[in-house]
Formats: C-alpha cells, structure tokens, sequence
C-alpha cells in the first residue's frame, strides 16, 4: 500500500470512530469520515441512510485515541439558516461567464446545479471541455434529487454561498455629480483611461476585466475567465503567454486600442513587497538605500529587475518613513508587455498582490484607517497577508498555503453507505465553491450523498494550517510593532470566494473578519443586465484593484515604459496646444504675407503714376526738396545769431541786476541740445540753462533777504522759466559772506 | 514614445512660435513698414501736388531768386581760402580790447546735417566750424570783446558763454568762449 494511501486510511479510521463515537454506530457500518481504504473490503452492501438526528455534542471523551483537536472540530449544531429557494440561488449565482469553447456554447442551457458551479468552474484547472462534461453528467442527478426530495431540499436550501450583503455600497457614499463626472471623464480622457481592461494571471486561468469609466466610477462589461488548458475551434493552448495572446487577439482593437488602459497581475511574474522603514534622508542617499534593500534577500535573481517605491507619511513623532518596494524581474514583464505591444495594446502597469490589497483598503475603507487590521489574500498556491496601521502598510508575508491545499483535502475516496465514492479534481472544486466550510453537517451532496460533515472534517486540517500561520503572523507583528494587536482581518483572493469560510476564522482567529469589498466606494457599477455572481467577487479582487487609480503608486514596468504613459497627457496637452496654435501661426503667416504683397502691389501702382507725371512735376518736385534744405541752411544760421545775441542780452540783463553787495563769481551759459539721446527734442522741452555763482556780502542776517530780493528781481524779468537756489552752507555769525548758486532756465513761453 | 513626441511637439512650438514672430515682425512687419513710409511720401508728394497753385513758371522765379539769396550769404561768410581771416578778426579784436587770449582752438569738423547731399540744383552750402576761445578780461572789456565780436563782417556766432572769476580777485574775469565760425562752400 503506498503511503499517501496509509495516512488515508489512517485519517478515515480515526474520523470513522469519531463518527462512531457521536452516532453510536458501529465503524463496520463504514467509518466516520466516509473514507475507505482501497483494499479493504465492504462487508456490508445495505446502502447507508442519512439520520437526520443532529449528531450530538462532542462528549469528553478523553480516553478516545481521537486527538482533543479533531474532536473539538465536530460541529456545533448550527442554527437552520432562512429557507433559500432554488431560483434564490440561481438569483445569486448569476450567469456562467467563464468562456467556453465555441461548441461547448452551442450545448443546451446547463441545468441548474451546474448554474451553481459559476464559482467553482473559476478555480477548476480543467479545461472547458471538462466543465461541459460535468454539465451533462449532472443532468441524471435531478432525478436522484426527485427521488429524495427531503434530502435534495435540505442541501439546496442551505445557502452556502457568499452573501451579497457583502459587498454593498457603502451607504454614506455620496451619490455622483454630473458636473464632477463630466471634468473625471475629461480628465480619463486626457490620461488615457477611458476604458480599462484588467488582467490576472494566474497559474490555472486568466481573469479579464473590462470595464468603461463613467466619471470617477467605472462601468464593468465584462468579467470573463480563461482557463487553462483552453480548447478553440482548431487548437488546445496549454500555454498561458499563448493563452494571453489569444485573449488580446480577441479584442476588438477599433474599441479597445484608443483611450484604454491594461493593468495586470501575472502569477508568471516574479516580484516582491517590502516594506521597511527608512531613516531621514533624502536624494541620492533614499535612492541607494531603495536599491539596496530591494536586491536584498530577493526570492529571485536581483539582476535585472524593475523597482518602484510609494514613500508613505511617517506618523505623528516619528522621523522614519515607511517606504513600500516592489520589485519584479524585468526580463518577464518586458516579455509581457511586448506581448500587448505585438497587437498594438499598450501595458501601463504591473503591480503586487500585496500593495493593490492595501490600496483597495486604502480607497474603500477610508473610516476604518484608524488602528491595526490584516488582508489576507488567498490565491490558489499561496496566500499574502499584509498589515495595514493607521492606514500605513506595514508589513507583508507570503505563506505556502492556498485555496489548492482545500481542494487536495477533498480529493480521496469517501464511502457513502456501503459504496466508495472518489472526489475527483472537478468535484473537488466543485463541492469547495459550492457548499465552501459546511455549517449544516447533517446534510449530504444530493448527487452522490457525501456528507457535509465530512467535508468540513477534511477541510478542517487546511483551515487549522491557515489558521495557525495567520496567527504566527500577526504574533511576529505584535512584536515588531510595539505589541499592536490586529482589531480585524479582511478577506480577499479566491479563498474568499469559498462559502463560510471567513466565517469560520472568525471562530478560529477569535477575531472580527470579513470580506474585502472593493465595491464599497461605488467605484464600480454594473452594465444594465449585468447579472453579478457576488462570489466572484473576491476571485476578481485584483482585477478591482488594478483598475483603481491608486493601484499605480507601484508600478513595476521598465522606466521607459513609464515615462511613455506619464508623458502621455503632457504630450495631448501639446498636442491640443500645438493644433491650436498652428493654425492661428499659419493664418498670421499668411495675413502678414499678404499685407506684404498688397503694400509692395500698391507702392508699385503709385510709383506708376509717379511715372506717368510729366517732367516739370518732377522738377517741381527736386526744386520744392532743394527750396527745404535751402531754408534749413538760413534758419541754422538764423537761430545761432538769435541764439548769441540772447547771450549777450542776458549777460547784459543779469548784470545791469546784480546788487552792489552780491559778487558774482561764475556765469555760465549752457545752451540745450536740439537732440537728447540721439533723438531731436520738442520745443517746449528746449531749455537753455544759465548757471550764476557768487556770494552776497554782507551779514548773515540781512544776506539771505539781498539773496532773495535778488532773486525776485529776476524773476521780475519775466524771461526765466526757473530760478533754482542752491545755497553753498549757512555762514557762521561772523561770517560776512552767503555763498550761492542759482540755476536758471530760458526757454520759449 | 510619448516621451519623445511631448519633447518633439514643444520643440516644434517654440521654433514655430520664434519663426512666426521673426517672419511676422522681422520680415514681413519691417517690409511693410518701409513700404508704407514709402506709399506715405508718394501719397504725400501728390497731395502737395493737388494743391499748388502757382505755374511753374512762377515756382521756377521763386526758386531762383531764393538760391540767388542764399549765394549772398558769401558776402557775410568767409569761403575756404578767407577762412583764416576770421580767425585773425577775432584776434585783432581781442587784442584791441587788451584781452589775454589762453587759447584760440577752432575744430575742424563742420557740425551742421549734410544736406548738401541733398540738394540737387544749388550747388553751394554752408558749414560750420565751432571754435574754442579763452582769454582773461575784466568785465567791461569782455563785454566791449563781445559786442565787437558779433559786428565784425564776417558771421560769428556765440555758441555758450563761460564766466569765471576769483572771489579775492573780483577784478579779473576768466572767460570761455564757444563761437560757431563757418565756411560758405562754391560748387561742390
């Protein structure tokens, strides 16, 4: 017997007295947990049948070889939730919008149990085709449900799936503005974000969101995934980059290539978060620091990588700053961007699980910023928890365990009466998204009647696992962080979307969870008709954050590709500046090529006419300018003579004035210049000055009167436009002698 | 990409802005502003026209009699062979005067506009020649000087007048003379 089968049969035995144990039956009726070992052999073909007496209370039994955990794991009888209709359910699950094959499409309408799977199909790393199989095979099912309908109903009716009160608007969201969302839809437009079509990749699928902006809020079309293996018409690609290059080839590039923004996460890519506290400094010295911490202790090469940073605020008091990293190998994101670049799609963003979950914290929590809560993003191969403080995140880790580890827990032969029944891979999924962490464990899967009990009890080691290494991460960031204790934790990824499952760490964290709700802005809203699988939710939360404005503060595609989006609004803002001023340049252009032609067109026609004049015109006009220059010569002439004998009758005016008792000392005449600066004067600024020094003698309290009568003479003359007295000192009392200077000027009245 | 386009367009922008203003203001602008001053003298030459009103014959006897006054001016001012003859008129006068000439300094650039190159008919012009003259003189004498100095036959003139004197020697007056001599110019 392999080993694997052992520990199987070694589980069952244990669950299978367990069950003996709560039940009272005996384990040869077919052991507790349902499973069997493979050799063994049934001893009892009678078919088992469902009691529908609550199996009682886990008695201490401590003298039972069942380890105290896995008794305490037996459910409490949970409380019967409200009857769900089927059409409920289907209300809930919406449509299947996860692409099939062209002729799987073509199948009939998929019964209703099927409709149910929309989830569970996500997470199935089957192809398509293999969803179609279990669409059909469920078909003979319906009967087996007609023919327990007691047994069908009380599975049905339970509501395991995630309830959209989940994932409501917040109610204190105002409602749009028409005005704000007219100047959002210039500014998406401006930027280039007018549609956005978000990617994520992930090892078994690729999740495409497609979404139109509507404001500040983005109007989804579609959520379709793409699973891997994928079958079209004419050919299986395995491959996700081909798979990839399907998809893109299938959007219609008229609608899609102008104004659209790609955003994406791929699994495929290595990259990393750090986040790290970084004394004060700045320049240079940040930037080495940056680098050098994110090469350090990289899971992966630390050649050739793209880094970006978000350098947050400190707190209150603190000097340090946290400083977000992202790293990513540049070798896989430039191979993914040429990917979108070969079909003329540009990639504006790659960014990291862990900062587009603090983001969409970030953007949709903004009233619970204060104090400590967790994110936990579970993706199939591995989940990322990520603290977030006072709205700062702080810390980030990766754990080996993923929505994959539920799903091999459900993978083993479980025997049903009398009869093994094998949980392969799509039931597996299946039974995960559809009945998630059973609450209600008398029940059974109507199509084989596996109890739900025993699916709780094989899921029950991977929630504990979980639920161990949550803890040992919030234990390690009490220590780091001055014993900050985690007040709650936020659920996110395709864990998520597994029914009752944040309810079930809430029991076991003994702490508040909940779902992440990227909705709880109102930054997405729905195309009319758009029927929402609520459970999607979560599975599509990356896709959510990457269409968030805010999911670009890390971006981790090459400098180059950066500044080729970053320059994009500068480069339509010269663009729209540039088609403006063009044409009025070129229409000035041309006016003033124009005005130039008519002006040398109309001086050419007057020359013509000056032509056609006769001779004795023309002379008359070569006399009129000799006649001009002949005057000037007389009127230069003229105006030196006028201007020496003023001189002279000045001189003799001033002196025929001067009083006995003032001595003049120095009389200096200074004609003005016709032209000041190089440019002829008008008359009335024509001044010619006269400056007259001397000094009055006589005592000094009787020579500033002389001065002033003086002064007053002249200007009883009525020939100066201005005396200006300058007084040379005050004259001591001794002093016989008041020295002065006036400046006077002579211009024409 | 965009990179390149958004420094491509500004660059493209600021090079059409600065070809637009050179060709609007530096070609275009100052031909047509040559080109109105031009069409504003034709425009003007035949306004004047339209509104004279003698013959030409009448226009051609002022013409003439006013460059026959303008040629009397050679009687008052010296030609370029009689020219050194002011200069010593203004010496003669200063001595008679009993002036003690410093300096006697006459510049050799004619400080009137050449429109004489203008001038299409005439033949002869004027030109001006400042001379710079400083003596010491009491002020009755230097006033006498001055007199004398704008009677002489040929045209002086006086540019500026300095007077200076010592305040303990009010007697003795230093004078600076800037006079305008000039020169009548035949056929040139």
């Amino acid at each position: 017997m392999p080993a694997e089968e052992k520990d199987t049969a070694a589980t069952n035995r244990l669950l299978d007295l367990l069950r003996s144990q709560q039940t009272g039956k005996s384990t040869t009726e077919g052991n507790a947990s349902g499973t069997v070992d493979a050799n063994a052999a049934n001893d009892d073909n009678t078919p088992i049948k469902e009691t529908h007496e609550p199996p009682p209370k886990p008695a201490m039994v401590s003298s039972s070889i069942v380890p105290d955990a896995i008794i305490d794991e037996v459910p409490e009888k949970p409380q019967a939730p409200p009857p769900v209709t089927p059409d409920e359910i289907m209300a809930k699950l919406g449509n299947l919008t996860s692409k099939k094959p062209a002729d799987v499409e073509e199948a009939p309408e998929p019964v209703e149990s099927v409709a149910q799977g929309t989830a569970a199909s996500l997470t199935d790393p089957e192809p398509a085709e293999v969803l179609a199989t279990d669409v059909t095979e469920e078909a003979p099912d319906e009967e087996a449900e007609q023919a327990f309908p007691d047994e069908v109903e009380s599975v049905e009716t339970v509501n395991q799936l995630i309830d959209p009160e989940y994932f409501q608007i917040h109610p204190d969201v105002p409602a749009p503005n028409k005005l704000v969302d007219l100047l959002y839809e210039f500014s998406n437009w401006a930027f280039g974000i007018r549609r956005k079509i978000t990617i994520q990749c992930t090892g078994d699928s690729i999740r495409v969101l497609k979404m139109v902006s509507a404001g500040n809020r983005n109007v989804i079309d579609s959520m379709d995934e793409w699973p891997l293996p994928y079958e079209t018409e004419d050919q299986k690609i395995t491959h996700r980059d081909d798979l990839l290059g399907y998809i893109l080839d299938s959007f219609d590039q008229k609608l899609w290539k102008k104004g659209t923004m790609f955003r994406m996460y791929s699994a495929q890519i290595e990259t990393h978060t750090k986040v790290f506290k970084a004394p004060p400094v700045k320049g240079k010295e940040i930037n080495e620091l940056i680098t050098w911490t994110a090469k350090k202790n990289l899971p992966f090469s630390s050649e050739n990588i793209n880094i970006d940073y978000k350098i947050l605020d400190s707190e209150k008091g603190e000097l340090k700053k946290n400083i977000i990293i992202g790293v990513g190998n540049n070798e896989t994101i430039t191979f993914m961007s040429d990917l979108f670049k070969k079909r003329k799609f540009e990639l504006q963003n790659v960014s990291t699980i862990p900062f587009l979950d603090w983001q969409i914290f970030n953007h949709c929590y903004p009233d619970r910023q204060r104090g400590c809560v967790a994110i936990v993003h579970m993706n199939r191969n591995e989940t990322t928890i990520t603290m977030v403080k006072s709205g700062r995140m702080e810390f980030s880790r990766e754990m080996a365990v993923g929505v994959k580890d539920y799903h091999k827990a459900l993978v083993q032969r479980v025997m049903v009466g009398n009869d093994g029944v094998n949980i392969t891979d799509e039931m597996a999924t299946e039974y995960l998204m559809r009945y998630g962490i059973p609450d209600d464990t008398d029940k059974e899967i109507p199509e084989n009647g596996i109890s739900l009990y025993k699916i709780r009890i094989f899921l029950r080691p991977v929630i504990e696992r979980m639920t161990s290494e949550i803890n040992r991460s919030l234990d390690y960031f009490r220590k780091q962080v001055l014993d900050v204790e985690c007040q709650e934790l936020y659920f996110t990824g395709p864990g998520a979307a597994i029914p009752n499952l944040v309810e079930t760490f809430a029991k076991d964290l003994e702490r508040t969870t909940e779902h992440l709700n990227p909705l709880r802005q109102g930054n997405f809203e729905f195309k009319p008709g758009f029927e929402l699988d609520h459970q999607l939710i979560p599975i599509y939360s990356t896709n959510f954050g990457l269409a968030l404005k805010q999911s670009s503060g890390i971006n981790l595609m090459p400098e180059s590709r950066k500044q080729h989006f970053q320059f994009k609004i500068f480069n339509k803002l010269a663009l729209l500046v540039a088609s403006i001023l063009v044409p009025i340049y070129m229409l000035i252009g041309y006016f003033s090529f124009m005005e130039k032609e008519f002006m040398n067109e109309s001086v050419a026609n007057m020359n013509k006419q000056w032509l056609k004049l006769s001779e004795q015109s023309k002379e008359y006009f070569v006399m009129s300018d000799d006649l001009k220059y002949l005057d000037d010569y007389w009127g230069y002439l003229g105006n030196d003579r006028i201007n020496s004998e003023n001189q002279i009758k000045l001189l003799r005016l001033i002196s025929s004035e001067i009083p006995d008792n003032i001595k003049v000392t120095s009389l200096v005449f200074r004609p003005a210049s016709s032209k000041d600066g190089g440019s002829v004067i008008k008359q009335d600024a024509h001044v010619d000055r006269v400056a007259l020094s001397g000094f009055v003698h006589a005592h000094a309290g009787i020579a500033d009167i002389q001065l002033t009568n003086f002064i007053m003479r002249l200007e009883g003359l009525n020939m100066f436009t201005s005396i200006d007295r300058e007084v040379q000192g005050t004259p001591s009392s001794d002093d016989t002698r008041l020295l002065f200077t006036l400046k006077m000027g002579v211009a024409v009245r | 990409m965009n990179r390149n386009i958004f420094f491509a367009t500004v660059i493209f922008l600021l090079l059409s802005t600065v070809g637009i203003f050179y060709f609007s203001v530096g070609v275009a602008g100052k031909e047509i502003s040559e080109l109105q001053i031009e069409l504003d003298d034709i425009n003007a030459r035949f306004n004047e026209l339209s509104m004279v009103s003698e013959t030409y014959e009448e226009f051609k006897v002022r013409f003439s009699e006013k460059v026959t006054a303008f040629d009397t001016l050679k009687t008052i001012i010296p030609n370029n062979q009689s020219y050194a003859t002011v200069l010593e008129q203004i010496r003669q006068i200063s001595e008679r005067h009993k002036l003690q000439i410093i300096s006697l300094a006459p510049s050799l650039n004619d400080i009137y506009p050449a429109l004489y190159t203008e001038l299409q008919i005439p033949k002869n012009h004027v030109e001006c020649y400042p001379v710079q003259l400083k003596f010491y003189g009491d002020y009755l004498t230097i006033g006498a000087f001055l007199d004398d100095l704008m009677e002489i036959e040929t045209q002086v003139n006086i540019a500026n007048i300095k007077l200076e004197t010592e305040m303990e020697h009010g007697g003795m007056l230093t004078c600076e003379l800037n006079l305008y001599t000039y020169i009548f110019i035949e056929g040139a």
